[in-house]
C-alpha cells in the first residue's frame, strides 16, 4: 500500500533536532508542532515560502528565543541551558542584513568575532576573504547586500564550527559569486564534516549541495526525508486515460501534484513506483513513463500540494 | 559528539577586554564630536583671553561637570547603537551567556563615560588654570558627586535601551510629559502628580541632590544646601534604583 | 579530467558522477592510471555535496573502475574491456532513449525508424560541411537530460 509523506528520519544521531516545537508571538503562531530532524554530518536544506517559520527554528535553535512548547537539542544539548556552549558550537548566517557592527572596517568585526571563538583560524578567515572579495578595510555598513552577506559567511566558518545555521545564505548574491559561496561551502563540509542546515525559499541556489530535505508550510513541517528516498519515491507518471476516466480513487493521499493536458495525465505521486503504477493501471489509466523529479521541482511539488 | 571534540567557549576576560575596545569604536565618532567642541570652547576661551576680557576666567568647580552628567543619560544609546538594542541579533547570537554579555558592554560603557567626565575636568581645570579663573574650595566631597551622577544617569539611560527599541521616543515622551504637568500645573490642573514628579527630580532626595550634591533645605524648596549626609542618602538610593533596573533589564528575556 | 553534472537531470548527483566517469573511460578520454581528483577538490569543484562524491567513488571502486590508494588518492584503474564497457554505454543511451520515446508515446519501432533516418541526414549534412565538429564533447548533456 501506498504511504504518506515522511516527516521522521530513522537515522541518527541528530545534530539538530526539534521535538513539537511551538513558538507564539503575541496571538500568532510561528511554528506548531515542528518534529526537526537534522542527522550528523548532513546537508539539510529547509525549504519554504517567507513566512514559514524556517528563521524562528533557527533563532531556537540558537537559544535566541524561548519555545512556548516542545523542546530543542543542538548536539545533545539543549539551548536553554547551555546556551553558550551550543553557540560556540554554531556558525550562523542570519537572515537580517543589518547584523554585526556598521560602523567598524570588516577586518575589525573579523577580529571581534575571534575574540568570541577561541577555535577562530585567521589564516583560513583571510583565504576566505580574498576567495570572496572582501576588503577588509572598509566600513562594514556601507556594504552592499551581497558583500554583507559574504562577511557573514566568513564570520559563520572561519572558526570551523561542527554546525553551520545558514539562513539564505545565497540571499543577494550575484550568480558568480553564489557558485563561488557554494565551491567553498562543498570544500568546508568536505574538511571539517560538519552539519549544514539550510534556510531557502529558493532550492536551485543550493540544489547540489543537499542530501536531506524538509519542507515547511505555516510553522508546520510538512515532509522530512533523505534525498535519496525522495528520488526513489517522489515520482511523475506520465500515462493516458480513458475519456471517461473518473480518476484513481485509490492513490488519494499520496498525489502530490496533479497536471496533464487532454488525456494524458501528469501526476506527481508519492509511493514505491511498481505500487503506484499498478494502482493507476487498475484505475484504467496506461502508464507510459515514471520520472524521478529534480530536487527544485520536488520541493515545487511538495510546497504546492493540494491533496 | 564527544565534548572533548566541542568547541570551547571564550574566557570572560577576553570577551570583557573585547568589550571594552569595540565600545570605544563605537563611541569613536562621539568622542570627536565632543572633542570637536571642547575644542571650539578652548579657542573661544582663549579669544577672548588674549583680548583681556575679565570673563575669560573660567570657574573650576563640580557644578561645570552637569553637561557630562547630562550626556550620560544618552551615552548607552551610542554604547548600543549598530543593533537594535531591545533585540540584540548579533551581540545574542554570541556564545555567551545573554544578560552577562550585556551588562559587560554596558559596564564597559560605564568606564568610557567616566572617563570622560575625567577628561572633561581635566580640561576644564587647565583651562580654568591657564585663565586663572577662580577654583572652587568648598567641600572636597562635592568632587564625588558628578562622577556618582554619571554612574546613575547611565544606569538608568541603559536599562531604557535596552528595554525599548525606541529610547529616544521614551526620552523625548518623558520630557514631553514633564512639560505638559509643568503646563498644566500653571493653569492650576493637576498639583498632586506634578508635585511627586518634581519631588522625585527637584526633592531633597531627589535626582538633582545626586548629581550636584547641593539639596533643597526643608521648608523653604529655593534654598539648596550642600548637605553630606543627605546627598550620601539620595546617591545611594537612587544607586540602588539604577542599578535593579539596570540589572533587570540586562537578564530580561526579549521576545523577538 | 573534467567532470560534469546537471541539476536539471533528475538522477542523483552520484549516479552522474559514476556515469561521467565511467563514460570518460569508456571513450577512452582517460587512460587507466590516471589520477581522480580528490572528494574534497571535485565536490568543490562540482559544487555538490562532499558525501556524494565520495559514494560515487566507493560504486566505481567496488566496480573495478577505480582504484583508492592510500596516500595517493583515486586512480583509474585497468579498463575492463573497453568494447564491452562502450557497448554498455551505447546500451545505457538506448535504453534512455526508449523511455524517453515511450513517454512521448513514440513506439520503438518509429524511434529505430526516425534514427536511422536522422543518421543519414547528419551524415549527409557531414559530407556537404568537412570542417564540422565531432559530435562528442566532454560535458555534454546526456540525452534524455534535456527533456523534462
Amino acid at each position: 500500500m501506498t504511504s504518506a509523506l515522511p516527516v521522521r528520519l530513522s537515522e541518527g544521531p541528530f545534530a539538530a533536532a526539534s521535538e513539537g516545537l511551538a513558538k507564539r508571538f503575541g496571538r500568532d503562531f510561528a511554528l506548531l508542532g515542528v518534529d526537526l530532524q537534522v542527522p550528523e554530518g548532513a546537508v539539510y536544506v529547509l525549504v519554504g515560502p517567507n513566512g514559514a517559520g524556517k528563521t524562528t527554528t533557527l533563532k531556537l535553535l540558537l537559544g535566541l528565543y524561548t519555545p512556548d512548547a516542545g523542546g530543542v537539542q543542538v548536539l545533545g544539548m539543549d539551548p536553554r541551558a547551555q546556551g553558550p556552549l551550543v553557540r560556540a558550537q554554531v556558525g550562523y548566517v542570519p537572515e537580517r542584513g543589518d547584523w554585526g557592527y556598521g560602523y567598524m572596517t570588516v577586518g575589525r568585526l573579523l577580529q571581534h568575532h575571534a575574540a568570541y571563538f577561541p577555535r577562530w583560524d585567521w589564516a583560513y578567515a583571510m583565504r576566505l576573504a580574498s576567495a570572496f572579495d572582501v576588503g577588509l578595510e572598509r566600513r562594514v555598513g556601507g556594504l552592499s547586500k551581497g558583500v554583507t552577506r559574504r562577511v557573514h559567511l566568513i564570520l559563520a566558518m572561519a572558526h570551523r564550527p561542527p554546525l553551520l545555521l545558514l539562513d539564505e545564505p545565497t540571499d543577494g548574491l550575484d550568480p558568480v559569486m553564489r557558485d563561488e559561496t557554494l565551491g567553498l561551502l562543498a570544500q568546508h563540509v568536505a574538511d571539517t564534516g560538519c552539519t549544514v542546515l539550510i534556510s531557502t525559499h529558493l532550492v536551485h541556489e543550493v540544489d547540489r549541495l543537499a542530501d536531506h530535505l524538509g519542507v515547511m508550510q505555516g510553522g508546520r513541517l510538512t515532509a522530512q526525508l533523505p534525498r535519496e528516498v525522495l528520488h526513489r519515491n517522489l515520482r511523475r507518471y506520465r500515462a493516458d486515460v480513458p475519456v471517461d476516466w473518473n480518476g484513481a480513487p485509490q492513490l488519494n493521499g499520496t498525489v502530490v501534484k496533479r497536471g496533464g493536458v487532454g488525456r494524458e495525465i501528469q501526476w506527481s505521486v508519492w509511493g514505491d513506483e511498481r505500487e503506484v503504477a499498478r494502482l493507476l493501471a487498475n484505475s484504467g489509466a496506461t502508464v507510459r513513463d515514471a520520472a524521478p523529479l529534480t530536487l527544485e521541482d520536488a520541493a515545487v511539488a511538495l510546497l504546492s500540494r493540494k491533496d | 559528539m564527544q565534548p572533548a571534540l566541542l568547541n570551547p567557549v571564550p574566557a570572560w576576560k577576553t570577551v570583557a577586554r573585547e568589550q571594552f575596545r569595540s565600545v570605544g569604536v563605537a563611541l569613536r565618532r562621539e568622542a570627536l564630536v565632543a572633542a570637536g567642541f571642547v575644542g571650539v570652547l578652548s579657542v573661544w576661551i582663549g579669544y577672548l583671553g588674549v583680548n583681556g576680557f575679565s570673563d575669560a576666567r573660567v570657574p573650576f568647580s563640580p557644578e561645570a561637570g552637569l553637561p557630562v552628567v547630562l550626556l550620560a543619560l544618552l551615552a548607552p544609546m551610542a554604547v548600543w547603537k549598530g543593533e537594535d538594542p531591545a533585540r540584540r541579533g548579533y551581540h545574542r547570537a554570541m556564545p555567551v551567556s545573554h544578560g552577562t554579555h550585556a551588562v559587560t558592554r554596558s559596564l564597559s560603557g560605564l568606564a568610557w563615560t567616566l572617563a570622560a567626565a575625567v577628561g572633561f575636568f581635566a580640561w576644564l581645570g587647565t583651562a580654568s588654570a591657564l585663565t586663572g579663573g577662580p577654583v572652587d574650595h568648598g567641600q572636597g566631597w562635592l568632587w564625588i558627586a558628578p562622577f556618582t551622577g554619571v554612574a546613575v544617569m547611565y544606569l538608568l539611560g541603559s536599562a531604557l535601551t535596552l528595554v525599548t527599541a525606541y529610547p529616544w521616543r521614551w526620552m523625548g515622551g518623558g520630557v514631553v510629559a514633564y512639560m505638559f504637568l509643568r503646563m498644566l500645573r500653571m493653569a492650576d490642573g493637576t498639583r498632586p502628580l506634578s508635585e511627586a514628579v518634581d519631588s522625585v527630580i527637584w526633592g531633597r532626595y531627589g535626582i538633582a541632590t545626586v548629581v550636584s550634591g547641593w539639596s533643597p533645605m526643608p521648608g523653604n524648596h529655593w534654598m539648596h544646601d550642600a548637605n553630606a549626609s543627605v546627598w550620601l542618602l539620595a546617591t545611594w538610593f537612587w544607586l540602588a534604583i539604577a542599578i535593579s533596573v539596570f540589572l533587570y533589564s540586562a537578564y530580561r528575556q526579549p521576545e523577538r | 579530467m573534467q567532470l560534469a553534472i546537471d541539476t536539471a537531470d533528475p538522477r542523483p548527483i552520484e549516479t552522474q558522477i559514476v556515469d561521467e566517469v565511467r563514460r570518460a573511460l569508456a571513450l577512452g578520454a582517460v587512460e587507466p592510471g590516471t589520477p581522480l581528483p580528490a572528494v574534497r577538490t571535485l565536490a568543490a569543484e562540482l559544487r555538490v555535496n562532499p558525501g556524494a562524491v565520495a559514494r560515487a567513488y566507493q560504486v566505481l571502486q567496488e566496480q573495478g573502475v577505480v582504484e583508492m590508494r592510500w596516500g595517493r588518492g583515486p586512480v583509474v584503474a585497468r579498463p575492463a574491456g573497453a568494447s564491452e564497457d562502450r557497448a554498455a554505454l551505447a546500451k545505457r543511451v538506448a535504453e534512455r532513449a526508449l523511455r524517453e520515446a515511450r513517454r512521448h508515446g513514440v513506439t520503438p519501432r518509429e524511434l529505430a525508424e526516425a534514427l536511422r533516418l536522422a543518421t543519414a541526414s547528419e551524415r549527409s549534412c557531414e559530407r556537404s560541411d568537412a570542417s564540422s565538429e565531432p559530435v562528442r564533447t566532454a560535458g555534454t548533456r546526456h540525452p534524455g537530460a534535456d527533456h523534462r
